[in-house]
């Protein structure tokens, strides 16, 4: 089996049994509506202060919404032990990886499809000016964020108190990802004159970086 | 009792040493060095600012190869030395966190920006933490050092970035002491620093075999309880 | 305020935090120290 069709497998059952009780997707979806519901009460924005502030919100939400979907992709496995189940397969280690992180990515691009366009509503603020450059960072952003949170989700699964260790493991390690990402997110909204392809190209070898080194080191994490 | 008379004598030797050095920084960047012309006195504090950071990055730096280490020979002394050497290095990166506001308050007039290396070294010393709190929440030791040095390898990601950051964003902080220029400082001054420079090092050393030491003792302690029991 | 009171307030609390941490790592060497001439004791009383 190629390493390929060995992570379509995995992904496929990943998809099935989250299409089998939607908790995650809907959870997400309301849990992100409710952080733009608290940021709309809590600032008050004028139209000057909204374009400078509403990168930031939309990272934050995205970021609040991401720990809540990586506490859950690993917690699922460890009910029944099917964690070890998963090892006991014929497969490569890292495709678990690769598989769990493209399930990660599938399920915040959807979340994000339905919240940022609310963004856009709910605060009264003209789409992006470069619509193009604003999907791509928001999916390069989002891919070395789900790259970096998968794996710590998996670390943080075999330890103790899991849940409240990934955000302080996590938070740190994409805080280069989110400086970029709000910077060049920016400049999609037409508001930084130059110098944003360099933050581009720090998401990218981010991106590389943070897809390399966890698959050389997940076997090392799931030993038993 | 004579390895243990040896690592004594050597820790003495070490500590005198280390003594001596911190002493002779001291003169040289408080008395010997120049004062400073547009800031003043307060660039004195400069010296051990910088040299702490440079120790913490090397510190973090041996975790790093350390971890790689424990991984492929799966040998507990590397898993120690990551350990301890991560502890070191938050110490004094803690130094530089707390040296860098005095320094900044009268300079900048403000304690802390939002700056890019401030920033990443804020970052780095959580990241440390958060290399501690996951080992105190793994309970099997060989689960821990693995865990930990997986995490130990990812985390320095982050102190190539915070060096070179000065270099990719826009920054308030002071430049890159070595450029391809060559030293940005006069000679005087660099005599200074490299006297704090080494010292710190030297610390570093110290503090390694201290630490180090205290967790043989526990290893031993574990040893002898385990052998207590059953 | 004055500028050499800064300098004075980054050079103590530089020392501060060595001496703080070299005078920790005292202590615990000294805790360990003891627990594991206790358990010496005990194993060779045990033996004996």
């Amino acid at each position: 089996m190629s390493f390929i069709r060995k992570v379509r497998i995995l992904l496929w059952k990943e998809i099935r049994s989250e299409l089998q009780s939607k908790e995650m997707l809907s959870t997400m979806i309301v849990f992100s509506l409710l952080v733009v519901v608290v940021f709309g009460f809590a600032i008050d924005l004028n139209k000057e202060l909204m374009s400078k502030v509403l990168p930031g919100i939309i990272w934050i939400t995205i970021i609040f919404a991401g720990i809540f979907c990586l506490n859950r992709s690993f917690a699922a496995e460890k009910q029944n032990d099917c964690l070890y189940g998963l090892m006991l397969c014929p497969l490569d280690r890292s495709a678990i990886y690769v598989a769990k992180t493209i399930m990660n990515l599938l399920l915040m691009v959807i979340v994000e499809g339905v919240t940022v366009p609310l963004f856009f509503i709910i605060f009264n603020y003209p789409g992006p000016q470069q619509l193009g450059l604003f999907v791509i960072v928001l999916l390069l952003g989002t891919y070395c964020f789900m790259a970096v949170g998968t794996f710590l989700a998996a670390l943080s699964s075999a330890t103790k108190a899991g849940e409240m260790l990934m955000p302080i493991m996590l938070i740190p390690l994409i805080v280069p990802v989110l400086l970029s990402a709000v910077i060049v997110t920016k400049d999609s909204f037409g508001l930084v004159g130059s110098g944003t392809d360099l933050f581009l190209k720090i998401l990218v070898v981010y991106g590389v970086v943070f897809t390399v080194l966890p698959m050389l080191l997940f076997d090392y994490l799931l030993e038993v | 009792m004579t390895e243990n008379t040896r690592t004594s004598l050597i820790e003495k030797v070490l500590a005198w040493s280390t003594f001596l050095a911190v002493f002779v920084a001291l003169y040289l960047v408080l008395v010997y060095a120049p004062t400073e012309k547009t800031m003043g006195d307060v660039q004195r504090i400069f010296y051990f600012h910088v040299a702490s950071a440079w120790v913490g990055m090397m510190a973090f730096g041996v975790v790093f190869v350390a971890s790689i280490a424990y991984l492929l020979t799966r040998r507990t002394n590397w898993d120690t030395y990551a350990y301890t050497s991560a502890e070191i290095g938050v110490v004094f990166t803690t130094i530089v966190l707390l040296t860098g506001p005095i320094w900044a308050k009268p300079i900048w007039n403000a304690w802390w920006t939002w700056d890019s290396r401030l920033t990443t070294t804020l970052i780095l010393w959580f990241l440390y933490l958060a290399y501690g709190k996951v080992r105190s929440a793994i309970g099997e030791e060989e689960k821990k050092a693995r865990l930990a040095a997986v995490f130990g390898i990812l985390a320095f990601v982050v102190v190539p970035i915070n060096f070179f950051a000065i270099r990719w964003w826009r920054t308030m902080h002071p430049g890159a002491l070595v450029t391809s220029k060559g030293i940005g400082l006069a000679p005087d001054m660099m005599l200074a620093f490299f006297a704090s420079l080494f010292a710190f090092s030297l610390l570093y050393c110290y503090f390694m075999m201290r630490s180090v030491r205290i967790e043989r003792m526990k290893a031993e302690i574990r040893r002898l309880k385990e052998g207590l029991f059953n | 305020m004055d500028i050499l009171f800064y300098l004075f307030l980054a050079y103590s609390i530089i020392w501060v935090l060595i001496f703080g941490y070299s005078l920790r790592l005292g202590k615990r060497q000294d805790k360990l120290q003891k627990e594991l001439e206790l358990l010496k004791e005990l194993i060779s009383s045990k033996s004996s």
